[in-house]
């Protein structure tokens, strides 16, 4: 049995939803408005929420997050007069479980729900990821590092192929150990490929290997680094560098797990679990034609993006801190305080380089001769300090540019009320006065249509 | 960024040394690739415990790995390659009866019996890599440290 709260201004069809969650054995709950569902299921538990879109205190689709993020986290099926692609899409989008029109709805809605409710009953027997994360070098607590840390964890339980996008220097081979780390392949190798490090020549005979006399040079037989991640991970760094001819024997390989050697006639078999890397847009490679669609299918099976290190700045202090000690530690040098300007200065940074310029950053400071007891912002490279100096300007700017618009700006309701009363006035003239007109111009419902004739007192037909 | 080449041998080439297979031959190789000097690294330097590594973040490192026992003594040391990039040279018995130098993420492995060419290009590579990211990188500028 099911708590199902139906929020719809028409009352009829209210009362016969109802009726029918009574008859399927769920408990049912009714309100006319948004003001009221939204009490509701702020107060109760429910399990699905039936939304309507044109409520006569707002729009069902903009207040569906707020029901999505109700303590007892509902499913909501959208229902209404009339099915529009933008609106099922805005729906979808929004997080809405699906999409219903409401002349089809009694019919449908049975088989939704019993999907809605379905999902929602093995989502609680879902294991939540494991604590105990073998995280290694990946530092800090920031909640989008904490959002990529959960899909390592998601990644690791499967063997599913893995792409890591992210700007350069945000640490996409760690967390490809990461996943390696926490699987159950952990025992055997991590094998790396770099892409970009390898001339075309090379990059067949270094997967796959090499029988004797397959090319001259090639004095016995060699095993490629396909066979040394049997059992164990296969990192492909750079991913977007392979040519386009090694991207079609790489896709068979994916997709059989079978490969030739250079210059052999037998196949070979490996078990790798295959993680990617890029700094690239492959979409765009894509399009271009310099990457293979079906390989990128293929690669992104399971996607990770790593945010650049300017869109996790709260981690700066716990990267410092955690820096310092290994380069003091690493060469013998006596730790120091910081400054806080010292701080200030850093998270105040773009960091193009990300993490990687960070840490070359700290190493350079800290292996200086000229650094004393103290880190001072002005240890740091010129370049960071101008950094900061800009930024304190442009703040200092946008925050004069915004209490300038700010005191022009008028309350929301009355902006929303001016739109929706010119609205209807060229809703009036496009229709000539013609109710049926209207609504199937604006897609209202006549309820809908006549609640905004009376509100802004529009004469009509 | 610099680059080194490093042998964990303690002393240099004995009456019997086999140039087929021995460090020498692949720093001879790679001292004609510009734009950088390779600085080859004392024998055992990197073994010391009373010597403080060089090594900074971003560096190029060439390992000679000739037996396996040399190859424990760089995986237990593989802290101190965790900012660099790594090239592997090893013996084929190495090669194909160990797979702990892939403890050292190495970004190419490459044996005696292959080409020094092919070292050569990947080399060639990795630097030209490095340099275009330096561009506008703080370290571009950065001098050898002193062993």
């Amino acid at each position: 049995m099911a708590k199902i709260l139906i929020i719809d201004d028409d009352t009829v069809l209210c009362s016969m939803l109802y009726e029918q969650m009574l008859a399927a054995n769920h408990k049912a709950t009714m309100a006319h408005n948004l003001k009221t569902g939204l009490q509701k299921v702020a107060s109760e538990a429910f399990d699905v929420v039936l939304l309507d879109v044109q409520l006569p205190d707002g729009n069902g689709i903009e207040y569906l997050p707020q029901f999505k993020s109700a303590p007892s986290e509902p499913e909501v099926i959208i229902i209404t007069g009339q099915g529009e692609a933008d609106g099922a899409e805005r729906a979808i989008v929004s997080g809405a479980w699906s999409y219903i029109e409401k002349p089809h709805v009694i019919r449908e809605l049975e088989l939704h729900l019993i999907r809605a409710l379905q999902y929602r009953q093995e989502k609680k027997k879902v294991t939540k990821v494991p604590v105990a994360l073998k995280r290694d070098k990946i530092i800090g607590s920031s909640k989008v590092l904490s959002s990529c840390l959960d899909q390592v964890a998601r990644a690791a339980s499967s063997d599913v192929s893995v792409l890591i996008s992210g700007e350069t220097g945000t640490g996409k081979e760690l967390f490809a150990k990461a996943i390696h780390n926490n699987s159950n392949r952990s025992e055997e190798s991590f094998v790396i490929v770099d892409c970009a490090a390898l001339p075309e020549t090379l990059i067949e005979s270094t997967l796959f290997g090499h029988v004797k006399g397959a090319f001259t040079g090639a004095d016995k037989e060699q095993d490629g680094l396909v066979k040394h991640a049997h059992q164990g991970t296969l990192f492909l760094d750079e991913v977007g560098e392979l040519p386009l001819n090694i991207q079609k024997t790489f896709l068979r390989l994916l997709q059989e797990h079978e490969y030739r050697p250079v210059g052999s006639t037998r196949h070979q078999f490996s078990n790798f679990r295959l993680v990617a890397a890029t700094n690239r847009d492959l979409d765009a490679m894509v399009k271009e034609g310099t990457f293979r669609a079906d390989l990128l299918f293929r690669l992104r099976a399971f996607s990770i993006v790593l945010p650049p290190l300017k869109d996790r700045l709260e981690d700066i202090r716990e990267l410092v801190t955690s820096f310092i000690s290994t380069i003091c530690q690493r060469y013998g040098i006596e730790s120091k305080g910081i400054s806080t300007d010292f701080i200030e200065t850093l998270a105040s940074y773009d960091w193009p380089g990300n993490i990687r310029e960070l840490y070359q950053t700290i190493e350079q400071v800290f292996t200086s001769p000229t650094i004393g007891p103290t880190c001072f912002s002005i240890y740091l490279p010129k370049k960071i300090r101008i950094g900061q100096l800009r930024a304190g300007l442009k703040n200092h700017n946008l925050i004069t540019e915004q209490s300038q618009e700010t005191q022009h700006l008028q309350p929301w309701r009355f902006y929303k009320d001016e739109c929706e009363r010119k609205y209807m006035n060229e809703l009036r003239s496009a229709s000539g006065n013609n109710v049926n007109q209207a609504c199937s111009i604006s897609g209202l419902s006549r309820t809908r249509l006549y609640q905004l004739i009376n509100k802004y007192d529009i004469p009509f037909n | 960024m610099n680059t080194y080449f490093y042998s964990a041998r303690t002393n240099r080439c004995e009456e019997n040394c086999s140039y087929d297979t021995c460090p020498e031959r692949y720093l001879h190789a790679l001292q004609y690739a510009p734009p950088s000097a390779i600085h080859s690294l004392p024998y055992a330097a990197l073994l010391n415990p009373n010597v403080h590594s060089p090594l900074r973040s971003g560096d190029l490192v060439i390992l000679h790995i000739e037996d396996h026992f040399e190859l424990e003594l760089l995986v237990e040391k593989r802290k101190m390659f965790e900012h660099c990039r790594l090239i592997i040279i090893t013996s084929k018995d190495v090669y194909e009866n160990s797979r702990r130098y892939h403890l050292l993420s190495p970004r190419f492995i490459t044996t005696s019996e292959q080409s020094p060419a092919d070292l050569r290009n990947v080399v060639y590579k990795l630097i030209d890599l490095s340099t275009s990211w330096e561009q506008n990188s703080y370290t571009a500028n950065a001098s050898l440290p002193q062993l």
